[in-house]
């Protein structure tokens, strides 16, 4: 490559950086602002940090002016109930979703394809379309702001991803293996435990994984089908909003917390994330 | 009866016949080779055998029991994969033990001991022993055929199926463990049928051999049979490099109370008593002439009566022997020639001889050899 290609190249990955890492690094140093800051014009870059925000969302203290008092604050169960409902749905998803995709991996059936096209089509269509009749349904079948509701309607996301990805995974596992274990004397259910699921460990980690930030990054859906007892994070931070004021120290704080999650995960499985990622638009 | 029976078998995917009406008898501690061209069936009927695919129809008895509605794993028959089908996440040695911890193995209660001895007897037949800690990455292919070999021949199974196990190794390799092949399959005694494309595996290899061609058994015999009274024109295409000849569209004539056929493009070929009466007796109208290019030599004399007047087209060499083509007319015919053979030039007239009893005739329309039409 040219010299001028990678001083090119270079200044366009610093601008892309810069772009999709500014708003991010904007909200940790705003969780970190007190009111005054905040509003400050212009904006402040340096200034004195201050634990206030933290200590409101996490602990429910609060500062008057001379002494710290305790407030109610509900964020630490909304980071609960996150962290339930993407586990759950996650599991239901793998539940549902695994024998779905090795029955389309391996079997041949009557509109196969088109079945697995109907999933991948819950995709594509916005949540707005769904949002009316699901809080209608929801409220009559007492599924409304029920941790179950949340990771029903969620699956709406994970299982066509968990399905298609599972789907490849077991369709690139040569079928001769799962034969030779057969002919070795193993059911198909052996088979499917002893060698199929071994062999597919990787790619359940990282499918779990990107299925699990997807739905704790969710936002519609949660919302519309919730109330404060199962509200998940992302539509929690909603709260910090109100006709008087917003409390943005404190949401930015929250928001925060909000992003560690999926962060950490990501780490975790960079390459497969960059996969899942192109697979559906990340929503929330 | 014999140890493997299979009766009128037939296999279909949708409206494709991959076996129609298939029958074999195999005997205990027998090779049968499984010998024809790729789609021919050969590893279809592996599958059905093994329980892998569902029969439309048929009977398989195996040591005098009828399998065909026993599932897969209860069948007690071992198979090599022409991919091998190491399980990728396991040792060597857990390959080899895979079968020993299945549920119905485990109920069996083969004990360790008696498992490491096995093992350690197999390994030390295919020269493996120092191999079992790796992992099927970590080998190379003709490791990876040892490896699956040991784990099907481990279970001592009542019946084993090789599937082209070394058609992807490279020439060299698949010399040296050719004969490996047979001797293991002697010294364990299993009946065994192997598949293959090539005849000279098939040849090397087998007790018997049957050419399998779109379903279909055409012959089954030992590898003289094959070769001396092949069954069918489709069989002459499969043995031999080069390839039998295979002169199309020939007519029978009597002259001077003997008979000959006489081509399309004026080739003359004279016909032995045997194969005169059948024609005479089938009436048979239209013959392709089959002739191996080994019957064919270059000096005429004794029983080499027949003659083919040509010219030299082209001559190949092919390591240990030549084929020397020469066009006949609009023929071309295809000579094996020793490796030292003194090259003659391009359109230098040429006589081919051969014998009368070294042709084989073939039904035009059938493509049956005539010997064996009904």
């Amino acid at each position: 490559m040219s010299r001028n290609k990678k001083i090119f190249y270079t200044i366009a990955i610093v601008i892309v950086m810069i772009w999709t890492c500014f708003p991010i690094g904007w909200m940790v140093l705003t969780s970190l602002k007190s009111p005054t800051d905040v509003y400050a014009y212009p904006p402040k870059i340096i200034f004195k940090p201050i634990l206030d925000n933290w200590l409101n969302v996490l602990l429910g203290q609060e500062w008057t002016g001379t002494a710290y008092i305790t407030v109610h604050t509900d964020i630490p169960r909304y980071f609960m109930n996150s962290f339930l409902i993407a586990c759950g749905a996650t599991l239901i998803a793998f539940l549902l979703g695994l024998p779905a995709a090795y029955s389309l991996a391996r079997y041949k059936f009557f509109g196969k394809e088109n079945f697995a096209f109907t999933l991948l089509s819950f995709r594509f269509a916005p949540g707005l379309i769904v949002i009316f009749g699901i809080y209608q349904l929801y409220q009559r079948t007492g599924l409304f702001d029920t941790h179950f509701g949340v990771m029903a309607v969620h699956q709406l996301l994970l299982l066509p991803f968990v399905v298609w990805m599972m789907r490849s995974y077991i369709a690139a596992i040569p079928i001769d293996i799962e034969r030779a274990a057969r002919v070795d004397g193993y059911s198909w259910l052996g088979v499917f435990t002893k060698v199929t699921l071994p062999l597919l460990k990787p790619a359940l980690a990282a499918s779990a994984v990107i299925a699990f930030i997807y739905s704790w990054n969710e936002f519609l859906l949660g919302y519309v089908v919730t109330g404060p007892n199962a509200r998940p994070m992302t539509p929690a931070l909603l709260g910090f909003i109100s006709y008087e004021r917003v409390l943005w120290g404190q949401m930015a704080a929250a928001a925060v917390l909000g992003m560690l999650p999926s962060i950490v995960l990501s780490l975790f499985v960079q390459r497969y994330v960059v996969a899942g990622l192109s697979f559906g638009a990340v929503k929330g | 009866m014999a140890y493997l029976e299979i009766r009128n078998l037939t296999k279909e995917y949708g409206k494709v016949k991959a076996l129609d009406g298939f029958t074999l008898e195999v005997e205990y501690n027998e090779l049968v080779v499984i010998l024809g061209q790729p789609g021919a069936g050969k590893t279809t009927l592996l599958m059905t055998l093994a329980g892998l695919e569902p029969v439309t129809q048929g009977e398989i008895i195996l040591d005098d029991e009828d399998i065909i509605d026993k599932p897969t794993e209860l069948r007690d028959i071992a198979m090599v994969f022409e991919t091998y089908a190491l399980y990728p996440h396991l040792t060597v040695w857990e390959n080899i033990t895979f079968s020993f911890y299945s549920y119905r193995a485990k109920r069996a209660g083969l004990s360790k001991e008696k498992i490491t001895e096995r093992v350690k007897r197999i390994t030390e037949m295919l020269e493996i022993s120092d191999l079992l800690k790796r992992y099927p990455r970590e080998l190379s292919g003709g490791q990876m055929q040892r490896v699956s070999l040991a784990r099907a021949l481990v279970r001592s199974p009542k019946l084993l199926l090789l599937d082209e196990p070394i058609a992807h190794l490279d020439a060299k390799l698949r010399h040296r463990l050719r004969p490996e092949l047979r001797r293991l399959q002697k010294q364990t005694g299993v009946a065994t049928l192997y598949t293959t494309t090539d005849y000279m595996e098939a040849f090397g290899i087998a007790d018997k051999i049957l050419v399998l061609h779109q379903g279909l058994r055409l012959q089954m015999g030992t590898k003289e049979d094959i070769w001396n009274k092949p069954a069918h024109r489709i069989i002459g295409n499969l043995l031999g490099v080069p390839s039998m000849n295979i002169i199309p569209g020939g007519r029978p004539k009597i002259m001077n109370g003997k008979m000959n056929i006489f081509t399309e493009d004026g080739l003359q070929i004279p016909v032995d008593k045997e194969q005169q009466t059948r024609i005479q007796e089938k009436s048979i109208e239209k013959i392709d002439i089959g002739i191996h290019p080994s019957d064919i030599n270059l000096v005429g004399a004794g029983e080499y009566k027949g003659v083919l007047r040509g010219e030299i087209y082209v001559y190949e060499p092919l390591g240990i022997k030549g084929a020397l083509s020469v066009k006949v007319n609009k023929q071309i015919i295809r000579v094996q020639t020793p490796a030292r053979y003194e090259q003659r030039k391009v359109g230098e007239k040429i006589d081919l001889y051969f014998k009368e009893t070294d042709t084989h005739l073939f039904d035009s329309k059938s493509g049956l050899n005539i010997l064996f039409i009904r």
